[in-house]
């Protein structure tokens, strides 16, 4: 019943870090989602169509829900398109390393 | 063809209410009082059971409560005529309490001068499973009128619970609540999980409660120690 909100945190999160590594397009984001969470992946799915239709930077990306056998509801990963933005969006394997440029340690 | 970077997040999806949740209980722990999380399908009895339990609680704690409704005041006036201090959240359609609803329902309480704050999450008994409050135990009411197939069918909310009041016991013999199922259900979803049988209308097994909760409270049990999943 709260697949939207939760979809929300997601792309909001993925906005951020997106902006911060000057990215323009997601291919492929990855979730984990526990059986035990209370939440549908299926919910999860339409959330996120709903929510990236009209979005340049996710309405191409893939969706990839990997079930876990936890009650964790965790933004895993996302694949990016690099060189294709601002100029500078980084290289593959940059120096910083795939790390998130935006996110907390 | 571009190249693709793989950015590795590694981010809980509710860090956000995660987050609020440990303030709470920061919080919480530096004003000593600690916190029940009461969750059950509508209708189970949650808010008979603090009527049943109030009186008791008021005589030998400071007690107060937070009810969580979609909509209307009518647990809260219920409450406060047991001259206990209620504040009543009204979630505008959400199903479950959050760490930050929480944190403003209690802006209006006395936390420093209380000992022990029920929290009444909105009757469900999926969603308030996976938001952390900032408790200290969760409790997950079911009254035998619901079946008792609950536990595996509704897993989560029992298998993070601190203890399971089985309420309405006097209707068993009204019902067809197979006990075994019930209790191998539990076994299923979490071993060990203590279970009281109460009914909250004719007073049976509150007294085991009211036990539980002074077992909890003693110095010696510091708050957040159940730690079965959250904390």
């Amino acid at each position: 019943m709260h697949e939207l909100s939760i979809i929300c945190g997601v792309t909001q999160a993925l906005r951020e870090s997106a902006e911060a590594r000057r990215v323009t397009r997601i291919r492929r984001v990855r979730l984990r989602v526990g059986r035990w969470s209370g939440v549908w992946p299926s919910s999860l799915r339409f959330c996120f169509q709903l929510l990236t239709a009209d979005d340049p930077l996710l309405r191409d990306a893939a969706l990839e829900i990997e079930e876990s056998d936890d009650a964790e509801l965790l933004l895993d990963s996302y694949e990016a398109e690099a060189g294709g933005g601002a100029g500078d969006a980084g290289t593959p394997r940059d120096q910083n390393g795939p790390q998130d440029a935006g996110g907390q340690r | 063809m571009p190249g693709l970077l793989e950015i590795k997040m590694a981010r809980k999806m509710l860090e956000g209410n995660d987050e609020l949740a440990r303030r709470n209980r920061e919080r919480f722990r530096s004003c000593g009082v600690r916190v029940v999380n009461l969750m059950s399908s509508p209708g189970a009895g949650k808010t008979a059971l603090l009527e049943a339990t109030l009186p008791w609680a008021r005589d030998h704690l400071r007690v107060a409560v937070v009810e969580g409704d979609v909509a209307t005041a009518r647990d809260a006036q219920r409450i406060a005529a047991l001259q206990v201090p209620v504040v009543q959240m009204n979630t505008a359609g959400a199903c479950h309490l959050d760490a930050g609803m929480l944190a403003d329902a209690v802006e209006s309480l006395p936390l420093t001068d209380l000992d022990l704050l029920f929290v009444e999450n909105v009757g469900n008994l999926v969603c308030p499973a996976a938001f952390d409050l900032g408790e200290d135990w969760r409790v997950v009411v079911l009254s035998v009128t619901e079946g008792a197939d609950k536990p595996e069918k509704y897993p989560a909310v029992f298998r993070r619970a601190d203890l399971c009041l089985l309420n309405k016991v006097d209707l068993l013999s009204h019902v067809d609540f197979d006990m075994e199922v019930f209790q191998a259900g539990l076994r299923s979803v979490q071993p060990g999980l203590p279970v009281l049988k109460v009914s909250a209308r004719t007073g049976v097994g509150m007294e085991a409660w009211i036990q539980w909760l002074l077992g909890r409270l003693k110095p010696e049990n510091p708050a957040g120690a159940g730690g079965n999943g959250f904390v």
